[in-house]
């Protein structure tokens, strides 16, 4: 926090400036000190800063209306205390964020894009001269793609879905869904957008679940012969 | 068999969903943990599959935000297991809990290369994934040049080679050295040329990073680069299934115009001509649309464009057509839009010629900067 306070200081004798020469309304002038820690940088070197280290997504984070955390990945190490500490400050928040407002909110020096469907907040963590709008499509890829692989999904899918393909004839209490793992995995790697194609990773998913079926049925088989061998 | 494990999962997550208050799904925890804890200690008893339920179990208590630290290593221990079912929750669960701050990660090195060298495209897919995921510094020095490997083979599916090239994205980041420059601006250039949109997606995002460090190396890609997305704001030959509302694949245009911003200046007279085409495209072809997606999709791709004509310092006419659409932006009710308008018109106030055209607008900026909505939202 110390050296955004030391970037503002520098800056406000050049933005001082500039509202002079283009005599500026006070509100104007109000809103330039506050986008100049961002625009300090000079154009081109907007991305001087995007240096080797910098990562397009941080972390990505599913919570539910009431603060519940349905999903979590990390893209950039954050201990487990730190873990649980993004998540109480992030959602406190954008669960208090109203309905009308824009959906980049800025925390730690980071910008925050998130989208809420139904009762889930899709929340994504990036820089501040990322852009939003492209993130915020990501997360309608996401579940756009989540929508086709469980068919009109809601949080409850994400809670119950989990042995959708295996025991469909239960309604199991699942876990946080290793499905919806699966999904993000074959959408971000490193904190960037992998497959830009729905139709794909659609494909890949159904072809890991009948990995996964064939599995079960050798299991299945070997152990039958197994036990119609002991009888 | 197997339906009494899964029964003992879900009658366990009941139960926490049952729980009235903190302090009884505490106590249910506990029990739970201990539990495990015990199961894994006899480890002689423990098949793959019911090593597999437990770190399930150990996963799903991490989700609600209490404190697992021990379970780690079962949980890597299942990376080794023969069959997929067992060896995809190793992987997922590793990283969920772990990163490359975690010691023993590294004890997973060994096996994570036979999975990317072996055969099983499957297998292989898993192990790029965790490792561009989580993988750190000593994992860069010991898979590097199988990854690499993975990118250029022309044998390997689409599928592995955009995973092999944001794994390699994540080793660069963690070891810059992995990837030497001399050989990469050839076979970067040749990446570019790929036909495949996900993995052409992902090379790209590989090129910004090492253009950013090296600009100079990789000249040989920046015709490539316009020529991609000329190919893509034309909308030529763009199949059907990465086309996002109408606008081809936006994160491949957003991604390649971030690409050129590295690039400091265009020498080529044919290249800069044909990029200023297709910006001028872009810049009067984005309209405010009703659907939400569409409008975020091609402003996306807008705003980025607006970044790059900054960038490339490009004439004056140019520069006014931008500001009069950020002036469009700003009295936009869409909040976003409204938000993003303004703060790129901020950063253009840098360059000095803007100014000007800037102060024409000012009247503009002021009304829609008293209306009550944007103070509070802001």
């Amino acid at each position: 926090m110390s050296e955004k306070e030391k970037q503002k200081r520098s800056t406000s004798s050049y933005s001082s400036d500039l509202e002079l020469k283009l005599g500026l309304h006070q509100d104007l002038k109000l809103k330039i000190k506050l986008h100049f820690y961002v625009a300090v940088l000079p154009l081109s070197g907007r991305l001087e800063s995007m240096s080797l280290y910098v990562l397009q997504i941080h972390f990505v984070l599913l919570i539910s209306r009431q603060g519940k955390v349905r999903l979590t990945k990390w893209y950039s190490p954050y201990s487990q205390k730190e873990r649980t500490k993004v998540i109480r400050e992030l959602s406190g928040l954008i669960l208090t964020r109203g309905p009308k407002l824009c959906n980049f909110v800025e925390w730690r020096g980071l910008r925050v894009v998130y989208k809420r469907y139904a009762s889930l907040y899709f929340c994504m963590c990036i820089d501040e001269d990322d852009n939003e709008l492209e993130i915020l499509e990501i997360i309608h890829h996401y579940v756009e793609v989540l929508d086709r692989y469980f068919g009109s999904v809601c949080e409850l899918d994400l809670i119950y879905n989990f042995h959708k393909i295996i025991y469909k004839c239960f309604n199991f209490w699942s876990c946080l869904t290793l499905k919806a793992y699966f999904i993000l995995d074959e959408l971000l790697i490193a904190g960037e957008l992998q497959e830009p194609s729905k139709r794909t990773i659609a494909r890949l998913v159904a072809a890991q679940d009948s990995l996964v079926e064939s599995a079960k049925e050798q299991t299945s088989s070997i152990t039958s012969i197994i036990a119609q061998a002991a009888k | 068999m197997a339906m009494h494990g899964m029964r003992g999962l879900s009658v366990f997550i009941s139960d926490i969903r049952n729980c009235q208050n903190k302090e009884q799904e505490r106590q249910r925890i506990d029990k739970e943990l201990g539990n495990v804890r015990n199961r894994f200690k006899n480890e002689k008893g423990l098949s793959p599959y019911e090593k597999k339920k437990y770190v399930w179990k150990m996963l799903y208590i991490y989700m609600l935000g209490y404190d697992v630290d021990f379970g780690h290593m079962e949980a890597v221990s299942l990376i080794s297991a023969p069959k997929y079912p067992e060896k995809q929750v190793g992987y997922i669960v590793t990283s969920c809990l772990l990163n490359e701050n975690h010691d023993f990660l590294r004890l997973a090195i060994n096996t994570v290369r036979n999975d990317i060298i072996g055969r099983n495209e499957t297998f292989q897919c898993l192990a790029l994934t965790m490792v561009g995921n989580i993988g750190g510094r000593e994992f860069a020095e010991s898979l590097a040049p199988d990854v690499q490997k993975l990118l250029l083979s022309s044998s390997c599916r689409p599928l592995v080679r955009k995973k092999a090239a944001l794994c390699l994205l994540r080793l660069y980041r963690k070891n810059p050295d992995v990837v030497n420059v001399d050989g990469w601006a050839d076979r970067m250039a040749q990446l570019l040329d790929e036909r495949d949109l996900g993995v052409l997606t992902s090379s790209m995002s590989l090129l910004v990073a090492l253009v950013s460090n090296n600009h100079e190396a990789y000249w040989s890609c920046l015709p490539k680069c316009v020529k991609t997305l000329e190919r893509l704001a034309r909308n030529q030959d763009i199949p059907q299934e990465y086309t996002y509302y109408g606008i081809p694949s936006p994160w491949l245009q957003v991604k390649t115009m971030r690409a050129l911003q590295y690039f400091p200046t265009i020498e080529d007279p044919y290249t800069r001509r044909t990029l200023f085409e297709v910006l001028q495209r872009i810049l009067m072809g984005t309209d405010v649309v009703k659907n939400v997606n569409k409008n975020n999709a091609s402003h996306a791709v807008l705003f980025e464009a607006l970044a790059l004509v900054m960038h490339l310092d490009a004439e004056k006419e140019m520069m006014s057509q931008c500001v009069s659409l950020l002036g469009k932006f700003i009295a936009v009710r869409e909040p976003n839009i409204r938000y993003l308008g303004l703060e790129n018109m901020t950063r253009m106030l840098m360059v000095t010629d803007v100014q000007e055209i800037i102060k024409r607008h000012q009247a503009q900026i002021i009304t829609s900067l008293k209306d009550p909505d944007i103070r509070l939202s802001f």
